[in-house]
């Protein structure tokens, strides 16, 4: 409906309204988006928004059709597509029509009363058959079928009369045309349908065809099966099937439809007590006055007091996590000459987008820490005791706990995927310290750590789904086959050694503040060390987590 | 109850100086089309521009009308002039230390109590709001805390709604008038001018003594628990302090989550007041605030601290289109310390500008007079300019003392911020509620 205003609308289509004075000035084409078909509930069983059948009913510009049934099986000759009106003021018809005396011959031959039915299509160079092997038309449901697969463009039709004798004039008859076009680019359905058309055949919870609508396809604005109306103390969670008079189910249900029958209301029943059917909201019928209830007052689902040990635990799942992306990268083969250039262009990239997102765990593992150091001193003190650097590997990760373990990159994709996802996992941990800081107006320089913290989980989300899709377009190709190097092995004792080494020295730069200057070339070692043992002749892969998790951190000082 | 104001005779005496616009384009991505009837925002598609034809066809559809004029027979907000004194001598106070150029004086109980019963029993309005300014209002303690009671008690009595407003340099605020802060549904306006160093620079006592430690000390409490209140941070931007993002992070470090900026137009010391060559300089201050402040609340879901960009944007959604700056006259009036109405209380004891006496009421005749003189289809350049029914010609009491300047400054705000409504729309379009 439009509304009374001084202004006019603007027409023109091409620009965009965006605030609510041009929004609402905006003369929209077509019908409310409600009523679009692509948006209704549309079927033809009948539906409930729209009933499909009658677009088709006017496939052909000039043409309308009943699609119609004898419901006796022994008499299938008035099944089908029948002919019902002749419409020389379509507006899909170019003017004068081509056909314009067969046409006018058609609507003579329906008003002396002869039935004239579709017999076949004609599209694409295929002829389709309204009949059986055996003669016989398709019932309506087949034959509407067959409408509804033409695709909007070039089609002859064949129609004759039934029952068909040789000896009628002119049929059967051939005319050629195309299917309409039922929508425009605007989403505007043809002039050729009167208001209502689309509708006419609806039916809806409230009118009494519905009572024996066997699609059990409902209106959203009124579920067929919902909680009964208050009060009713005993039956209060039992849920209540709109059609039986006991509103609170206190009956239950018989096994037959029979043996329901009459504890259900009937067809006639329902157009005289319709008014007896409440509304339901909230999943629950209503009699009595709908009052919301009321928000909840916002609070933190964190306790202030919780904060120390949840910026622990979340230090340790970002190491635990910048481990498993780095060991996954080393099963990439990047740099690796014996790939296409177009694989090695994509497994470069795949490790090196690994790599950028382990760093930015690690650098997650550093602003964590800068957190609880931050908040342990004054005047920004909401933790007791001395500052500890949280440098010890969380042997769970989300979601649900998942256990912490070196995977190669094919096998652990979805878990990345899953442990990234926006709103779910880690992000929402980060959310409810988020949350608490805002409310308890903590500084700001703390919140946007954090604030920076959930807006790179975003990406690294969308990061591995890019790698994921990489990867499932090169199946086997971009990774290689990597056996653990064992506990035992000389060298995995020094790996222990030098990972024990750069934990030392990221605990010493938390502690002073100082940069990680030393971690930093330790971990580039480390790289190196293990770069070089997965381009061995018997490539070797470095169990990261399993090494970090052997020893507990070192205690210093 | 709504008048419409009919803009005649000077309306018809003017001539245009140039073609009135009745749209603008500011190129971005997208290029936006700002239609000015009804504050009409549009888009283009991406990469293609409106072609002239489309133009001139889109503004033949536009009817070319001002928006109509909210007068209220019955102005539903009064401001009390409770303290025309001060306790702060700010170098560039318009107030003259709260004084208005003549003696310091203290509203009575029963001028307050009056204007207040008048105010309630004659208005119209289902809401009302009451604002206390000065001055230093909590100079006046016992009338401020009376005042605010009765009131409440007389909205109540009648079925309306209440709010308070107050304007404070928040140094002398003590326990009981926190308490009375938190209790009522007040905007606490506080006077803050940035970090300590350029607050102290500019808002001493008397005797020159910086304020900043006192004024904190003092909000703090009301910043941590402020109950119904709601608090903002006010900076006047002088010439000298033109950095508006490090006000901005200055008072956020202290604790508001509120705050407005404003140029300093007028003032006993010219020194301090901006010139043409400074508006280039505001509008830049003012866009990089607002970048970064856009920046941090698209990441981070927050809401926007700086009210400037927060209120421009919701005006924009909301298609605020008027022909008046304000509602002085229209439907604000303010009562000076003796008990004279005010256009508004910035022409507090300018003879020219005064309304009436308690007795009277503030007239509504002269009213009437003032806002249709006022009226910015009768204003130059005003009426030729494409901003006209956003920015609604600048404050009248500046305006009436030292004339239009910053219109450039005000039309590139404008801009910046219709180009960023796009992507707030997109974005963030919580921040566009209301």
């Amino acid at each position: 409906m439009k509304r009374a205003t001084s202004k006019k609308p603007i027409s023109n289509s091409r620009i965009v309204p965006l605030n609510l004075p041009a929004q609402m000035e905006r003369q929209t084409l077509g019908n409310p988006v409600t009523t679009r078909l692509e948006s209704a509930i549309a079927n033809c069983y009948p539906g409930l928004e729209a009933d499909i059948r009658n677009l088709d009913r006017r496939f052909f510009p000039g043409l309308v059709f009943s699609f119609v049934s004898s419901g006796d099986p022994d008499d299938p000759s008035p099944n089908g597509a029948k002919l019902t009106d002749v419409d020389l003021a379509d507006p899909d018809l170019t003017s004068p029509p081509p056909d314009k005396e067969k046409l006018e011959l058609l609507s003579n031959a329906i008003s002396s009363g002869q039935a004239i039915f579709l017999d076949a299509l004609t599209a694409d160079g295929v002829r389709i058959s309204l009949r059986n092997e055996k003669n016989q038309p398709y019932d309506w449901d087949v034959a509407w079928r067959l409408v509804r697969s033409l695709r909007a463009g070039k089609l002859s039709i064949e129609l004759n009369t039934r029952p068909s004798w040789p000896t009628v004039q002119h049929f059967p008859m051939t005319l050629v045309g195309s299917r309409r076009k039922y929508q425009d680019e605007s989403g505007q359905i043809s002039d050729a349908y009167h208001p209502g058309e689309l509708t006419q055949s609806l039916c809806s919870p409230w009118q009494h065809d519905f009572r024996d609508c066997g699609c059990s396809f409902w209106a959203s604005n009124r579920p067929d099966i919902s909680l009964p109306a208050r009060p009713a103390a005993e039956h209060a969670e039992d849920p209540v099937i709109w059609i039986r008079w006991d509103r609170f189910a206190r009956t239950p249900p018989k096994k037959t439809v029979d043996q329901n029958r009459p504890f259900e209301i009937d067809t006639y029943e329902i157009n005289e007590r319709w008014k007896d059917l409440p509304f339901v909201l909230e999943n629950r019928e209503r009699w009595d006055e709908y009052l919301a209830s009321p928000e909840e007052p916002r609070r933190s689902v964190l306790d202030e007091k919780n904060v120390k040990g949840e910026l622990r635990r979340l230090a340790g799942i970002e190491q635990a996590l910048a481990l498993e992306y780095l060991y996954a990268r080393y099963s990439v083969r990047f740099g690796d000459s014996n790939l296409t250039p177009e694989e090695q262009l994509h497994a470069d990239f795949i490790a090196h987008e690994l790599l950028v997102i382990a760093i930015s765990e690690m650098t997650h593992l550093h602003w964590v820490n800068v957190l609880l150091k931050e908040l342990t001193n004054p005047p920004n003190a909401k933790i007791t005791g001395p500052y500890r650097p949280a440098l010890k590997v969380s042997p769970v990760v989300p979601p649900k706990n998942r256990k912490t373990r070196s995977t190669p990159l094919v096998a652990a994709i979805d878990d990345f995927i899953a442990a990234e996802a926006p709103s779910g996992t880690i992000d929402g941990q980060y959310a409810e310290l988020l949350e608490l800081f805002t409310l308890r107006k903590y500084p700001q320089s703390l919140i946007g750590l954090v604030e920076r913290i959930i807006a790179d989980g975003v990406t690294h989300h969308s990061r591995f789904c890019e790698i994921k899709s990489l990867l499932a377009r090169y199946p086997g190709r971009l990774v290689r086959d990597l056996k653990d190097l064992k506990d035992g092995d000389p060298s995995y004792a020094l790996f222990v050694k030098r990972y024990q080494e750069l934990i030392a020295s990221l605990d010493q730069a938390y502690r002073s503040g100082s940069p990680a200057t030393k971690a930093h070339e330790l971990m580039i070692g480390l790289d190196q060390k293990i770069t070089e043992q997965a381009r061995r002749k018997k490539p070797r892969a470095v169990p990261l987590v399993e090494i970090a998790l052997k020893k507990k951190e070192p205690q210093k000082r | 109850m709504l008048v419409q104001i009919t803009t005649t005779p000077p309306l018809a005496e003017l001539t245009l100086t140039a073609e009135q616009p009745w749209h603008h384009i500011v190129p971005g991505n997208p290029t936006v089309l700002l239609l000015l009837e009804g504050s009409r925002i549009y888009a283009f598609p991406e990469g293609t521009a409106l072609k002239a034809n489309e133009l001139s066809d889109l503004l033949a559809e536009t009817a070319r009308q001002p928006p109509p004029v909210r007068f209220e027979r019955q102005p539903s907000a009064l401001s009390l002039n409770i303290a025309q004194s001060c306790n702060l001598a700010c170098s560039y106070c318009y107030a003259d230390e709260g004084r208005f150029g003549g003696e310091p004086q203290m509203m009575s109980l029963e001028t307050a109590l009056a204007a207040i019963r008048r105010h309630i029993s004659e208005s119209s309005a289902k809401a009302v709001s009451v604002g206390f300014i000065g001055g230093e209002p909590v100079l006046n303690r016992d009338v401020l805390h009376r005042s605010v009671q009765f009131a409440s008690r007389e909205a109540e009595r009648k079925g309306i709604e209440i709010t308070f407003g107050i304007t404070t340099n928040g140094t002398l605020l003590e326990e009981s008038d926190l308490k009375l802060l938190r209790a009522h549904r007040f905007a606490v306006t506080v006077s803050m001018d940035g970090d300590r160093e350029t607050h102290d620079q500019l808002r001493t006592t008397r005797r020159g003594q910086p304020s900043f430690a006192k004024a904190i000390a003092r909000i703090s409490p009301l910043l941590t628990q402020p109950g119904l209140a709601n608090i903002a941070a006010r900076v006047t931007v002088t010439r000298r302090n033109l950095d508006v993002s490090s006000h901005i992070d200055a008072l956020v470090a202290i604790g508001f989550s509120e705050i407005g900026v404003s140029p300093l137009r007028t003032g006993p010391d010219h020194s301090l007041c901006l010139r043409d060559s400074d508006w280039s300089s505001l509008l830049s201050a003012m866009i990089l605030a607002a970048s970064h402040e856009w920046e941090r609340a698209r990441i981070s879901k927050l809401p926007l601290r700086f009210s400037n960009l927060a209120v421009a944007l919701k005006q924009l959604h909301r298609g605020s289109s008027q022909t008046l700056p304000c509602g002085s006259a229209a439907s604000y009036v303010s009562l000076s310390a003796e008990g004279r109405y005010y256009t508004c209380h910035r022409t507090v004891g300018d003879p020219s500008l005064e309304l009436g006496d308690l007795k009277s009421g503030p007239s509504v005749a002269s009213r009437r007079r003032f806002v249709e003189s006022r009226h910015v289809e009768n204003q130059e350049p005003c009426r030729s300019c494409w901003a006209r029914y956003l920015c609604g010609g600048g404050c009248h009491a500046e305006v009436l003392q030292v004339g239009r300047g910053g219109c450039d400054y005000i039309r590139g705000w404008l801009e910046y911020c219709i180009a960023l409504y796009p992507q707030v729309l997109t974005h963030r379009p919580d921040l566009l509620a209301t």
